[in-house]
């Protein structure tokens, strides 16, 4: 469904300072599968995203999703394959629009957009009956700006937005880091909940060793752009965080996640 | 206040009000501060009075003035938009070197500083049954009116929605498959657009046009945009745009009371000051409206800053 090809990304490349974030990396998915990526800072993480998503061009290499060539699409050419949800809560919506009017815009992710009202008394039906899905209340505050909604209520409201559409790949960019435990598992099982439903074949980058494994059916360890470690089946069932700690430090990578440092 | 003088304040109320939904459309929607207006308003007074001093196309003639000062505006957007997003200059900047371009470029247009028109016909003749004071403000709040149905209706839609995306979240917007690129070219276009339409307006109203007609123009939308906000506090981008048209029907009133009134023995001359002090006034009113509470509370906050303790 999406394959990166000998994908390379280089910054600052002729000088002094260059870095090699994504090195030769080859990496597929099949429809329907959902990858967790994860990795120390600066192994590549967020690079690999950036590449699926468009925001990142490749230095060299080639992306693919569903069979066509996107490697020279901007970020909007890509939107109608690609939902994304960021780790930044607020920047999964627009704070200063109402929430019924983010949804209508989401509603157009990829589609042309027309000179037509974007909100109507059906419309508005059909968003409050997805948001009474969330059980937060929302569907009873439709003409509220999103910015008076918490971070956990937003980041809600960005998932929900972003599979509003369909999508081919359906990326997460460590998107439960900024919130409270609580709030965190939430929004972890809202995600997996979404994905089961619609069958989304997904890449999840994570901080958190522990969601790696419980979620997801593949596991890739980046370390220095590159692909240290991949595992899935029986043998990521056998995994666990200790497993993967050890991996770490034989990858060469300092890992400097929570769960290191309560292992 | 006489007649003559609450006409003349609404007049330019509705005419600033144009310009006003201009401005709001750069500054709020797009948090893009375009001082390009203050060059697009003379810009479409020098497009009209060229028009209208030549006679050309007779009384269809001065109709499509508006329409081709409209369009000369969008090209001053565009510039400015395509200074920011092509070269990466930064917004401000880019707006300042197309507002200083276009003095230059008035000045070509007009071929001379200002333009008389005082025996030309103009729109403001199209209903002559109407008795001629009133026939400015006729066809000002025409085009008022027109201006807040399309404008407000146009946010409303699924394109408007991109275009207050882009403002609000590029980075979402872009997620979203809007392009933000083409949305800030549009919308400067747009702003600027409106901008010169209310300079070709005014040309038509007043009879003249004179290439500093621009000077403070941003300053005069942006006490329009920003008193109609403190008035109304909108949540609804509707009740936004008519804040727009509120707040510039409103400061009029109240330059025109001022200067008007002898006992507060303001002059003509005067006009600058009392727009910065209005404006000023417009910004301060918001959190005076929290009380003395606020203003303790900061003043605490300042001087626990200046005793250099961080007491949190």
């Amino acid at each position: 469904m999406i394959r990166l090809e000998r994908v390379s990304v280089r910054f600052g490349e002729g000088t002094p300072l260059a870095v090699e974030a994504l090195a030769e990396v080859d990496f597929a998915l099949e429809e329907g599968e959902f990858a967790t990526v994860i990795g120390s800072n600066g192994a590549g993480k967020s690079t690999l995203l950036g590449c699926c998503a468009g925001e990142i061009g490749v230095s060299s290499g080639r992306v693919v999703i569903d069979g066509v060539d996107v490697t020279n699409f901007s970020v909007e050419r890509r939107a109608g394959m690609v939902a994304r949800v960021f780790q930044d809560p607020l920047l999964g919506s627009c704070g200063s629009l109402t929430i019924e009017e983010n949804m209508a815009l989401a509603s157009r992710r990829g589609f042309r957009r027309g000179f037509g009202l974007a909100l109507g008394s059906s419309v508005r039906a059909a968003f409050r009956e997805r948001l009474r899905g969330l059980g937060l209340g929302l569907e009873d505050r439709l003409s509220e700006r999103v910015e008076r909604l918490s971070g956990g209520q937003r980041q809600a409201l960005s998932l929900l937005l972003s599979v509003q559409c369909e999508a081919r790949v359906f990326l997460l960019d460590e998107h439960t880091a900024a919130l409270d435990p609580r709030m965190s598992s939430f929004v972890m099982d809202l995600t997996q909940r979404l994905i089961e439903e619609r069958g989304l074949t997904t890449v999840m980058v994570t901080h958190s060793l522990s969601q790696a494994l419980r979620f997801g059916d593949r596991l890739v360890m980046l370390s220095g752009g590159r692909i240290a470690f991949e595992c899935s089946g029986a043998e990521r069932s056998r995994l666990r965080v200790e497993d993967l700690v050890a991996r770490f430090s034989s990858s060469g990578g300092a890992m400097d996640s929570d769960e290191l440092l309560l292992s | 206040m006489s007649v003559i003088a609450l006409v003349g304040a609404l007049e330019l109320g509705f005419l600033y009000g144009i310009v006003a939904v201009g401005v709001y459309l750069s500054f709020r929607i797009f948090n893009f501060p375009d001082l390009t207006v203050d060059g697009s308003f003379p810009l479409g007074a020098a497009v009209a009075g060229v028009l209208l001093a030549s006679g050309w196309g007779g009384g269809a003639g001065a109709w499509l003035s508006l329409l081709l000062a409209l369009g000369a505006g969008c090209i001053a957007g565009f510039t400015t938009a395509w200074l920011n997003q092509r070269f990466g200059i930064l917004h401000l900047l880019a707006s300042i070197l197309t507002m200083m371009a276009l003095y230059s470029i008035n000045l070509r247009i007009m071929g001379r500083p200002n333009i008389g028109l005082l025996s030309k016909k103009t729109i403001v003749e199209t209903f002559p049954a109407v008795p001629s004071l009133y026939q400015g403000i006729l066809v000002l709040s025409f085009f008022a009116l027109l201006v807040f149905v399309a404008v407000s209706y146009f946010l409303s839609t699924q394109q408007g929605l991109g275009f207050r995306a882009t403002g609000s979240n590029p980075r979402m917007a872009q997620a979203m498959g809007v392009s933000v690129k083409r949305c800030t070219y549009w919308g400067l276009g747009l702003s600027n657009g409106l901008v010169a339409l209310a300079g070709a307006l005014f040309v038509h109203v007043n009879r003249f046009a004179d290439v500093t007609l621009g000077f403070g123009v941003i300053i005069l939308g942006l006490a329009a945009v920003i008193s109609g906000e403190s008035l109304l506090r909108p949540r609804r981008v509707v009740v936004a745009v008519l804040a727009c048209f509120l707040g510039a029907i409103l400061y009029r009133l109240v330059i025109a009371w001022a200067l008007h009134s002898d006992f507060l023995g303001f002059r003509a001359s005067d006009l600058n000051f009392l727009t910065a002090f209005l404006v000023a006034a417009a910004l301060i009113a918001p959190r005076l409206r929290w009380g003395v509470r606020l203003g303790r509370l900061s003043g605490g906050d300042r001087a626990r800053r200046r005793s250099g303790g961080a007491s949190d």
